[in-house]
C-alpha cells in the first residue's frame, strides 16, 4: 500500500531523515515514535509532500507519488495544533477539502453532517473556531482531515496539546474512528503509550533512522536496541559479559540463556523486563543483595529504586527501577533480589 | 480564478519582475539620470561646490532641524494614535466606520487649505482665541502658535495620525485578547500586560507605522513651507529652493541623494530588525475580539480618544467645511453653485463632476497599480518560510533583503528631483511618457506602493504556514490556497494599503510630483487654480472644492472598506 | 459638456495624427506656468484661423517652468513657452532655449517692455507687484493707508505688513527688486532692517500671505500685503456678492512697485517653427491680448488692445514703477536674496 524506499532529507548540514524505508498495508495504522528532533515529523511531511526528499521514493498504491504536489496526493493530515482556519466557522473548516474537490453543495452538506456525527459534534456547524474547547478543536481537525475521504491519513501529534485524561480517552476514540473509517494512517507521537495503543505497526526513530519497525506486542517483547527499549519505557538496561562457558555474567547474577544461542565471548547489553525480578528480605537462590535508594508512591503502584553493587570494583554501582503493587520496605533497607533468566532480553 | 489565469500560474515567478521593472524604469532610471546630471555633468564628479555647501553651518542646522522635528513629530503621532488604535481594535461603537473615514481626510487636503483651517481655528482671530477673549477675559489672543515649531508638529500629527492608527488598529484587532487576560491573571497590571504582551506582539505594526510617519515628517515640505514659514527649513524645502528658485542642480542632487541615503540606511536597519520579529500568530476574527462599551474605563477610553480625534482632526475640517458655506457670517451655497459656471469661458474650467471623475479615475488606476505591484513586492520581500517555496532558496533570492528598503525610497525622494529626472530620462520611445496621461497614476503609485508594502507585510508574515499546508493537504492548489488562506487573512491589511493608495492619489495635486500635467484636471488641481487668484469667490470655490474632495474621499474610503469577497470575518 | 466632447475630439484627433502623419493638422504644444488662464473662445479662434491645434502644458510655477524647459532643451517638451518673466528671463536666455523671432506685432509694443534685443523672448503681458491694503481696516483706524514704501518703516505701521520670501515666491522677489530699485543697492538692506524692526511678517508664498495673513481677504491680522496692482479689480470681479467698490487697494506711488513683464518665446528644437511663429503673432495680437486682463489679471503689452471696464475702473497702473536693469538682476539676484535672507530671516 504505502512504501517508503530509502527516503533521505537534509536541512543544511543536519540530516533529518536518513534512509527511511517502510512498508504499510491498507487499513493499517503506523505510529512513528521517537524523541523530538528524531525526524519523525519530517518523515510525515515527506509523505505528505510538504517537504521534498533529497533521495528515495514514496510509492502509494503501486504509484510513485514522490513528484506529485501535496494537494494532488489525496492524503489527509491532522496538524499538531490543528491549524484550523480561524477565519472560517466549524462547518466551513470541515467543508474545505470538499469544496476544493468541487463537490456540489448538497453533497458537501451531507458529508459534513456525517463527519459531525462521526466526531459527535452534531449541531456545532456554525460555531466559530475560537469558541471551541481543545477537545472539540481536535475532533474538528480530525473531521476536516477525514471529510474528503483520504486513503491515507497523516497525523502529527494530534493529542499533544491535550491533558492526560482527555488524551487517554481520545486515544481510544481516535483508533475506533480510524478503524471504523478503515483509513490507512501514519501517526506521529513521542508518547509510547499512545503509539502502542493506536498503532498496528510502531516505528521507533532515532537521529533520522528507523531503529525498529514492528507490531506493538512484538516491539514491546523484543526491542531491537537499548534506545528502542528505553523509548518504549523500559528502565533496566545493564551490561554483561559472555563467558567462555556461554553463560552471561552480570551484576545481578550469572545466567544461562536459551534465547541467545550464538553469543560470542565479550561484552553485551541486556534488558531486565519489569516482571522479571523477585525481592525478599530473606536470602534467595541466585540472589544479590541490593540497597533501596528510594520508594515513590504512584497510586496504583510503588516505584522502587535500588542500587546493585557493581560487577567490577572499578565500576559504579548500578541503579535499577521496578514497580511493585505492595512495598513493605523502607528506604535504606537491604533486600535480596533474584532475576528470572526468561525475563532477560539480550540486544 | 479563471482558467486563463490558472494557465499563467506556472509562470508566476516572472511576475516578480513587474515591480522590479516598474521601480527600475520609473524610479531608479530617472533618478539616476538627474543625479548624474547634477553631480557629474561632464562625466566627472564635481564636488568642491557641493562640499562647500555641506560644510556650511547653514546646511548643518537644516539637517539637525529636519531630524529632530521628525523624531518629535513621530513620537507625538504614534503616541497619540496608539490609544486610538486600541479603541478601534477592541471596541464596538456607533459611527466607527465613518469616524475612521473622517480621520483619513487630512491626508488628501492641500497644505494651503489645511493652513487655513488651522488659522480659522487657532489663528489670532481664530475661533479659540476669540472664544478665549470673549469668555475667559484675555486681553489679547492667548494662543500664539503661528509660525512656531508647535504648528509644524501639530500639522504633522494632523496629517499622519490616521496612518499610524490604521496600520496599528488593523493589526491589533486580530490579536487574541486572551493573551492580555492571561498576563493579567499572572499578576500583570493592565499597563504591564500591555508592555509585556501587546507591545511585543504589536511591534511589527507599530514599527511599520513609525517608519512611515518618520519618513513623512523627515521629508516634510508643504507643512514646513507654509505653516512653518520662512523661519524653518527641512532638507526637502532646501532641495526645492535649490532646484527651483536657485536652479543649482549640483546642490539639489547632492541633498536629494543624502536624503535618500539617510532613509535607505534607516529602512535597512528597520527591515533587518523586522524580518525576524514578525512571527506567525494564531489569529482571531475581529468579530471575536471587539466588545461593547460597558465599564467606566471603557467609556473613558472611547470617549477620551474620540474627543481627542475630534479636537485634533475633525474640528479643523469642520471649520473648513463651514467656511465654504459662509460669506459675511451668512449661509450661502453660492460657492458650490459657482463651481459649475464657467463665467469667463476659460479653457481650464472644469465642471466639478468632471473633476471628481478625473480624480477618482486616476485614483482607482493608482490603487490597482499600487495594490497589484505592492502585493507582488510583498511576496518578493517576505523572506520567512511563509512565502517561500523549495526552489527559491537560490542565492539570487538573497538580494531580497535589499528590496524592502529600496521599495521605500520613493516616499523619501524629493518630488522636484524625480520630476526633473522624468524630463530628462523619459524622452525616448518606448519611454516617451513625459506628457502621457499614464505617468500620473504611475507617479502616484510609486509613492503609494511603500504604503501597501508596509501595511501588508506584517499581515503576511503572521500567517501561520501550517494553515497553508492544511489547505494544500485538503486538495487546494496554490492559487486556491492564496484565495482561501492568504487573501482572507491579509485582506484587512490590503484594504488599508488600498485606502492609502487611493488617498495619496486623490490628494496629489501634481505640483509635488512635478511632472507635466496633461489636460485632465483633478480636484486638487482645480483647488489650486482657484487659490492662485484673488477674490472671495475664488477662495470660496477653493474651499467648496476642498469640501467636495473630502466628501468624495470619505465615500471612497467607506466603499473600499466595505469591499468584501465572501463573508469570512474580519482579518 | 462641450468641454468633454472637445477633449474627446482632441484625443481622437491626436490618435489620428499619430496614425497618419504628416497629412493631419499640426498640433502645437504651449508650455506655460500654473497661473496661465485664457478663454476657450480665444484658443478656438486661433485654431479656426490657422487650422493649428493648441495643447497647453502647465508646468509648475514660473521658475520651475523655466528649469524644466532648460532640462528638456535637447528634446523640448513644447513648441512655444509662455510666461517667463523678467526675473527669470536671464536664466532662460543664458541657457539658450529660445529661437529668435522678429514678430511684426512688436511694432505695437512699448519699447520699454522689450528687454531682449535679439527678440528671442517677446513681451506678452505685464503687471505690477505692489503693496495692497485693507480699506476697511484703515477706515476703522486713525491711520492713513500707506502711500509709499517708506511708510512701512514708520513705527505707526508696526506689525501691519506681510511680505513673501523672495527665495520661494515670485511676487516676493519682485518686491525685493522694487526695494532695490527704489533705495538703491546700498540702501535696500537698511530699509529691510527697519521693516524687521517694525515687526514684519514673512511667508513663503503668495497664497499663504494673501489667504492666510492679509486681513482684507482672510482671518489674518495684517492689513498690508505684497500682491498685484490688479488684485483690487479681481476682488470686485470675484466678490461673493456683487460689489461696486474693491475692499482692497494698491499702493502705486512712484518707485513703490516692480513691473513684472512676461515673455513668450519659440523653443529651440521645435519641428513646427512656422506654426509656432503664427501662435506667437496671435498671442501678441488684439484677440489674445484683450483676453489677457480678465483671465490673468495683468495688462496686455499690445498698446492697441482695449482694457475691460473693471480694469479701467478699479486698477491703477503705476506711472513710475521701480526699475532694475535686467542684466543687474542676472548678476545679483542670488546675492540680493542671500543678503535679504541674512537680514530678515536669521
Amino acid at each position: 500500500m504505502l512504501k517508503l524506499n530509502g527516503l533521505k532529507k537534509t536541512f543544511g548540514a543536519n540530516t533529518a531523515v536518513a534512509h527511511a524505508s517502510v512498508h504499510l498495508n491498507q487499513g493499517e495504522i503506523l505510529c512513528l515514535l521517537g524523541p523530538s528532533g528524531c525526524g519523525k515529523t519530517t518523515l510525515l511531511r515527506l509523505i505528505a509532500g510538504l517537504e521534498h526528499p533529497d533521495s528515495g521514493t514514496i510509492i502509494y498504491d503501486d504509484q510513485d507519488v514522490t513528484p506529485i504536489p501535496p494537494h494532488k496526493r489525496g492524503f489527509g493530515m491532522m496538524f499538531q495544533d490543528y491549524a484550523l482556519f480561524p477565519h472560517k466557522d466549524l462547518f466551513d473548516n470541515i467543508a474545505f477539502g470538499l469544496e476544493m474537490r468541487g463537490d456540489p453543495l448538497a453533497s458537501i452538506k451531507q458529508r459534513v453532517q456525517e463527519m459531525l456525527t462521526l466526531v459527535e459534534l452534531e449541531g456545532f456547524g456554525s460555531r466559530e473556531i475560537d469558541h471551541l474547547s481543545g477537545g472539540e478543536q481536535q475532533r474538528v481537525a480530525l473531521a476536516r482531515a477525514l471529510a474528503p475521504g483520504p486513503e491515507l491519513l497523516l497525523l502529527d501529534e494530534p493529542l499533544g496539546a491535550l491533558d492526560r485524561a482527555l488524551r487517554e480517552r481520545l486515544m481510544i476514540d481516535l483508533r475506533t474512528i480510524l478503524k471504523r473509517v478503515g483509513v490507512t494512517a501514519v501517526y506521529v507521537t513521542h508518547d509510547q503509550t499512545e503509539a502502542l495503543a493506536i498503532g498496528d505497526q510502531v516505528a521507533v526513530m532515532n537521529n533520522g533512522r528507523i531503529e525498529q519497525i514492528a507490531p506493538p506486542q512484538e516491539i514491546f517483547a523484543y526491542p531491537k536496541s537499548p534506545f528502542v527499549a528505553r523509548f518504549l519505557g523500559f528502565h533496566n538496561i545493564i551490561d554483561g559479559i559472555v563467558l567462555d562457558t556461554g553463560q552471561i555474567k552480570t551484576a545481578v547474577g550469572t545466567f544461562s540463556l536459551n534465547q541467545s544461542q550464538a553469543q560470542t565471548a565479550g561484552p553485551l547489553t541486556l534488558l531486565i523486563k519489569p516482571t522479571g525480578t523477585r525481592f525478599s528480605k530473606t536470602a534467595l537462590d541466585q540472589a544479590v543483595l541490593v540497597n533501596i535508594l528510594h520508594i515513590g508512591f504512584y497510586g496504583r503502584y510503588f516505584q522502587i529504586t535500588i542500587e546493585v553493587p557493581p560487577l567490577d570494583h572499578n565500576d559504579h554501582a548500578i541503579s535499577l527501577i521496578f514497580e511493585t503493587v505492595t512495598a513493605n520496605y523502607q528506604q535504606g533497607d537491604q533486600l535480596y533480589m533474584s532475576v528470572n533468566p526468561d525475563q532477560l532480553h539480550v540486544f | 480564478m479563471t482558467p486563463f489565469l490558472r494557465k499563467l500560474y506556472p509562470y508566476r515567478h516572472w511576475a516578480f519582475l513587474l515591480p522590479l521593472l516598474f521601480f527600475g524604469l520609473f524610479y531608479f532610471y530617472p533618478l539616476g539620470a538627474i543625479l548624474q546630471l547634477g553631480l557629474a555633468p561632464d562625466g566627472r564628479l564635481q564636488l568642491s561646490h557641493i562640499l562647500d555647501f555641506l560644510s556650511d553651518g547653514y546646511f548643518l542646522s537644516i539637517l539637525w532641524f529636519t531630524f529632530w522635528q521628525a523624531v518629535v513629530s513621530t513620537l507625538l503621532t504614534v503616541g497619540l494614535a496608539l490609544p486610538g488604535a486600541y479603541i478601534f481594535a477592541r471596541y464596538q461603537f456607533w459611527g466607527k466606520a465613518t469616524m475612521k473615514a473622517i480621520m483619513t481626510l487630512p491626508f488628501v487636503l492641500p497644505t494651503v487649505v489645511v493652513a487655513n483651517a488651522f488659522t480659522a481655528l487657532l489663528g489670532p482671530r481664530g475661533l479659540l482665541n476669540e472664544a478665549a477673549q470673549t469668555w475667559l477675559g484675555f486681553s489679547s489672543a492667548p494662543i500664539t502658535l503661528e509660525r512656531t515649531i508647535w504648528m509644524i508638529l501639530l500639522a504633522h500629527v494632523f496629517y499622519n495620525y490616521s496612518v499610524a492608527l490604521r496600520m496599528i488598529s488593523g493589526y491589533w484587532q486580530n490579536l487574541n485578547p486572551d493573551l492580555v487576560e492571561a498576563a493579567q491573571m499572572l499578576g500583570a497590571s493592565p499597563w504591564r500586560a500591555f508592555w509585556k504582551v501587546n507591545w511585543p506582539l504589536l511591534r511589527p505594526a507599530i514599527f511599520a507605522a513609525t517608519v512611515l510617519v518618520f519618513t513623512f515628517s523627515f521629508t516634510s515640505f508643504g507643512v514646513v513651507l507654509i505653516l512653518g514659514g520662512p523661519g524653518f527649513s527641512t532638507l526637502e524645502v532646501e532641495i526645492y529652493r535649490q532646484a527651483v528658485n536657485l536652479f543649482d542642480l549640483p546642490i539639489a542632487a547632492a541633498l536629494s541623494l543624502l536624503q535618500i541615503l539617510f532613509t535607505f540606511v534607516l529602512m535597512w536597519f528597520y527591515t533587518r530588525s523586522q524580518a525576524g520579529l514578525t512571527r506567525p500568530l494564531r489569529l482571531k476574527s475581529a468579530r471575536a475580539t471587539v466588545r461593547p462599551i460597558k465599564t467606566l474605563f471603557d467609556r473613558i477610553m472611547v470617549g477620551g480618544n474620540l474627543g481627542l480625534m475630534f479636537i485634533l482632526l475633525a474640528s479643523p475640517l469642520l471649520a473648513l467645511v463651514s467656511r465654504s458655506f459662509l460669506t459675511d457670517n451668512r449661509l450661502t451655497f453660492q460657492f458650490y453653485r459657482q463651481l459649475t459656471v464657467n463665467e469667463r469661458g476659460s479653457i481650464f474650467f472644469v465642471p466639478p463632476g468632471w473633476a471628481v471623475f478625473n480624480s477618482v479615475a486616476i485614483a482607482l488606476v493608482t490603487m490597482v497599480i499600487a495594490v497589484g505591484l505592492g502585493l507582488i513586492s510583498v511576496y518578493l520581500i517576505a523572506t520567512d518560510t511563509a512565502a517561500r517555496t523549495q526552489h527559491q532558496n537560490h542565492r539570487l533570492w538573497r538580494i531580497r533583503g535589499w528590496l524592502d528598503p529600496l521599495f521605500m525610497l520613493p516616499i523619501a525622494t524629493s518630488a522636484v528631483t524625480l520630476g526633473f529626472g522624468y524630463i530628462i530620462a523619459l524622452n525616448k520611445p518606448p519611454l516617451n511618457l513625459r506628457q502621457s496621461l499614464i505617468l500620473v497614476p504611475i507617479a502616484h503609485a510609486l509613492v503609494a506602493i511603500p504604503f501597501v508594502i508596509r501595511a501588508v507585510l506584517p499581515a503576511l508574515r503572521r500567517i501561520d504556514p501550517k494553515l497553508r499546508e492544511a489547505a494544500t493537504l485538503l486538495g487546494a492548489d496554490a492559487p486556491q490556497v492564496w484565495r482561501q488562506i492568504d487573501w482572507p487573512l491579509m485582506r484587512r491589511a490590503v484594504l488599508v494599503g488600498a485606502v492609502f493608495a487611493f488617498t495619496i492619489s486623490m490628494g496629489e495635486f501634481g505640483a509635488t510630483v512635478f511632472i507635466a500635467r496633461p489636460n485632465m484636471p483633478t480636484m486638487p488641481v482645480a483647488i489650486f487654480r482657484f487659490l492662485g487668484q484673488p477674490g472671495e469667490l475664488n477662495y470660496g470655490q477653493a474651499l467648496a472644492m476642498s469640501s467636495l474632495l473630502m466628501l468624495v474621499c470619505a465615500i471612497g474610503f467607506i466603499a473600499i472598506e466595505r469591499f468584501r469577497l465572501g463573508d469570512e470575518g474580519e482579518f | 459638456m462641450r468641454k468633454i466632447y472637445s477633449i474627446l475630439a482632441v484625443s481622437l484627433l491626436l490618435l489620428l495624427t499619430a496614425a497618419c502623419t504628416p497629412s493631419g493638422p499640426v498640433t502645437l504644444t504651449l508650455m506655460t506656468h500654473d497661473s496661465f488662464e485664457i478663454s476657450e473662445e480665444t484658443i478656438a479662434a486661433f485654431t479656426e484661423e490657422t487650422g493649428i491645434i493648441v495643447e497647453i502644458l502647465k508646468s509648475g510655477d514660473g521658475g520651475e517652468m523655466v528649469n524644466k524647459a532648460i532640462l528638456a532643451k535637447d528634446d523640448p517638451l513644447a513648441d512655444v513657452l509662455f510666461g517667463v518673466d523678467n526675473t527669470f528671463l536671464s536664466r532662460a536666455l543664458d541657457n539658450d532655449i529660445f529661437v529668435a523671432y522678429d514678430s511684426p506685432a512688436l511694432a505695437n509694443i512699448d519699447a520699454s517692455l522689450q528687454l531682449d534685443s535679439q527678440n528671442r523672448a517677446l513681451p506678452v503681458d505685464y503687471g505690477d507687484v505692489c503693496l495692497n491694503y485693507d480699506k476697511a481696516w484703515f477706515a476703522d483706524s486713525d491711520l492713513e493707508p500707506p502711500t509709499g514704501l517708506e511708510d512701512l518703516a514708520d513705527p505707526a505701521y508696526s506689525g501691519l505688513t506681510v511680505v513673501q520670501n523672495p527665495a520661494t515666491s515670485t511676487p516676493g522677489l519682485a518686491f525685493l527688486l522694487a526695494t532695490v530699485g527704489h533705495f538703491g543697492e546700498d540702501g535696500y538692506i537698511a530699509y529691510w532692517e527697519s521693516l524687521v524692526a517694525n515687526d514684519l511678517l514673512v511667508t513663503n508664498g503668495w497664497e499663504d500671505a494673501y489667504w492666510g495673513e492679509f486681513s482684507g481677504a482672510s482671518d489674518g491680522t495684517r492689513p498690508i500685503v505684497v500682491s498685484y496692482a490688479s488684485s483690487p479689480p479681481a476682488e470686485v470681479l470675484f466678490a461673493a456678492e456683487p460689489i461696486d467698490e474693491a475692499p482692497t487697494a494698491a499702493v502705486v506711488g512712484d518707485g513703490s512697485c516692480f513691473r513684472q513683464i512676461e515673455f513668450v518665446g519659440i523653443l529651440q528644437g521645435t519641428e513646427h517653427q512656422e506654426e509656432a511663429q503664427q501662435l506667437v503673432d496671435f498671442m501678441l495680437g488684439a484677440t489674445f491680448q484683450e483676453d489677457i486682463p480678465l483671465n490673468m489679471f495683468v495688462y496686455p503689452t499690445n498698446s492697441n488692445a482695449t482694457l475691460p471696464d473693471v480694469f479701467a475702473e478699479h486698477s491703477l497702473i503705476p506711472a513710475n514703477p521701480a526699475t532694475v536693469d535686467p542684466s543687474a538682476i542676472t548678476a545679483n539676484r542670488e546675492a540680493w536674496i542671500d543678503a535679504w535672507t541674512t537680514t530678515v530671516l536669521r
